[in-house]
């Protein structure tokens, strides 16, 4: 569904990504791992053109869309959660979930759209006229990924979703993203949360100084000793 | 005379009203524009040719400055939108100075009943006199303002409520994260500054069809920034809050005597202090959703 090929990213000398290749099948989750710093934001920023990459390719649905505009690559069915709750607080809760469908051909649908993504959210619902602003941490991100899924993606990029949330709002969001690969979305989740991201997905990719160092099944990954190591050290037995 | 001095206030209230209502619509998607006096002037010189000079009806020379003032925006637009921040009001303030330094300089005048008509550089543009000639009484201009004005504010009370009004704030929150949900920031940005041109070209042909005198010191960068303020003041939650600014800096501190003469620090001042207390306004976004919950709750009252 998503081929990146050698993908190299630059912020002036500093080199964020440097020969990024991965793929994401149809169906699956896929965990991008690694630490501050080792180019995860970068690689997604490319993938949904808010980055423009200094070479490399990146494919979705057989078709490039390297250096192509954040809207027409979003249009095509990649949709970025991006890391920090972003929702629009000016904004009443109905405002961000109907702006987040604009893309869907025929407005008509967006009724029944937010009708189901409330089935999924329902502690949105008595919220819909209260301003952005006045959601917690928990339920901001809750609205970002009810947002993502109004535009009814193929592929959704949820980065960081976990950061900075209460554990047990944490705990709900890592819930919810198996159920949306059920209801046939693919996923990309970014995550320095390691162990809970590798406990829901189906493959891993680990990031390090921009490069991948390792790759493989979520499941052999989380046993992987590098990992044990340098990520889940002082977790292990625990 | 006090009667023609209330209409005169009243009258400058409604005609610095569209002005104040094409910066808040910038400050709406995030832009802070010190130019929005140049499309103010293209119209005013615009429509005073067109009336003046080619001796076309009233209400056609006010639609046809409305329309340079739009043309004028979009060709600011294409090339500054992408521009961020400070270098987008830089750019504006640049333009709106080069707009006036060229009515400095141009001139085109044609004879009419013996005499020259038309800008005179400088010296700037006289015997704009459409409305005395047809007669227009200084009250019924002033309803022509209001009435304008009116139709005007309900398109920015319709816009707010609507998709294009929401997209427009939710670029003034985070363009980048607009630009994720799919929308093409750009074209809305240029849609935004195109719509601020027209609004200030109406109060702009207005002006120079009261005043039937126009000239190039008029359009300077005080106007600009005082459009600017009055959005400041009143508030960006809602477009009433530039015409409560207006009406504040117009008829409040005008019409003090005591401060004759000071206003501008007062003026000053009042906005100084407003952007440490409430740096979006009087009527900001909170105040907005806390008056529509409660006119929510007393309809509901009422059924």
């Amino acid at each position: 569904m998503l081929e990146i090929h050698d993908l190299h990213l630059s912020y002036g000398k500093v080199r964020a990504v440097q020969g990024v290749s991965l793929e994401v099948a149809d169906g699956e989750i896929v965990a991008l791992i690694g630490a501050n710093g080792a180019g995860k934001s970068s690689t997604m920023h490319a993938v949904c053109g808010i980055e423009r990459p200094s070479s490399g390719h990146i494919r979705f649905l057989g078709r490039a869309i390297t250096r192509m505009p954040p809207h027409r690559i979003m249009r095509r069915g990649i949709v970025q959660v991006p890391e920090g709750r972003l929702i629009f607080g000016g904004l009443t809760v109905e405002q961000n979930l109907r702006l987040g469908a604009h893309n869907v051909a025929g407005r008509a649908k967006t009724g029944a759209d937010i009708k189901r993504v409330l089935e999924a959210f329902p502690m949105l619902r008595e919220r819909l006229d209260e301003p952005g602003s006045a959601l917690s941490g928990g339920q901001a991100q809750m609205l970002a990924l009810a947002r993502g899924l109004m535009a009814r993606p193929r592929l959704l990029i949820l980065d960081e979703p976990s950061l900075g949330l209460a554990p047990i709002a944490a705990l709900d969001v890592f819930a919810l993203i198996p159920r949306l690969r059920d209801a046939g979305v693919t996923i990309l989740l970014v995550e320095q949360n390691v162990r809970q991201a590798l406990a829901i997905a189906d493959r891993g990719y680990v990031l390090e100084s921009g490069r991948i160092i390792l790759d493989g099944k979520a499941a052999e990954l989380a046993e992987h000793e590098l990992l044990v190591s340098a990520y889940l050290g002082l977790q292990r037995g625990g | 005379m006090d009667d023609l001095y209330l209409i005169t206030v009243l009258s400058n209230i409604g005609m610095i009203s569209f002005i104040a209502l094409s910066a808040y619509l910038l400050l709406v998607v995030g832009e802070i524009s010190f130019g929005q006096q140049a499309f103010f002037a293209v119209s005013a010189y615009g429509s005073g040719i067109a009336t003046a000079m080619w001796g076309w009806p009233i209400w056609l020379g006010l639609l046809w400055g409305a329309l340079v003032a739009g043309a004028a925006a979009l060709v600011v637009a294409i090339p500054t939108v992408r521009l961020r921040g400070l270098y987008f009001s830089v750019a504006t303030l640049a333009f709106a100075e080069m707009v006036r330094l060229i009515f400095e300089i141009f001139t085109y005048q044609v004879e009419i009943d013996g005499e020259l008509v038309g800008p005179d550089g400088s010296d700037g543009f006289r015997d704009i006199r459409a409305i005395y000639d047809s007669n227009v009484s200084a009250f019924e201009y002033m309803l022509i303002i209001y009435g304008l004005l009116a139709v005007v504010l309900i398109g920015f009370l319709i816009l707010e409520r609507s998709r294009l009004g929401a997209i427009f704030r939710m670029i003034g929150e985070d363009p980048m994260l607009t630009e994720m949900q799919g929308l093409n920031v750009t074209k809305y940005k240029i849609l935004a500054v195109v719509m601020a041109g027209i609004v200030a070209g109406i109060g702009g042909a207005l002006y120079a069809h009261l005043a039937t005198y126009v000239e190039p010191k008029i359009f300077n960068v005080m106007l600009g920034v005082h459009a600017l303020a009055y959005g400041l003041i009143g508030g960006l939650g809602t477009a009433f809050g530039p015409l409560i600014g207006v009406a504040i800096d117009i008829g409040l501190l005008e019409s003090i005597r005591a401060i004759s003469g000071y206003r501008m620090i007062v003026f000053g001042g009042l906005v100084a202090l407003l952007l440490i207390v409430r740096p979006r306004g009087l009527l900001d976004e909170a105040a907005m959703h806390w008056l529509r919950g409660r006119w929510r709750g007393l309809v509901r009252a009422e059924s």
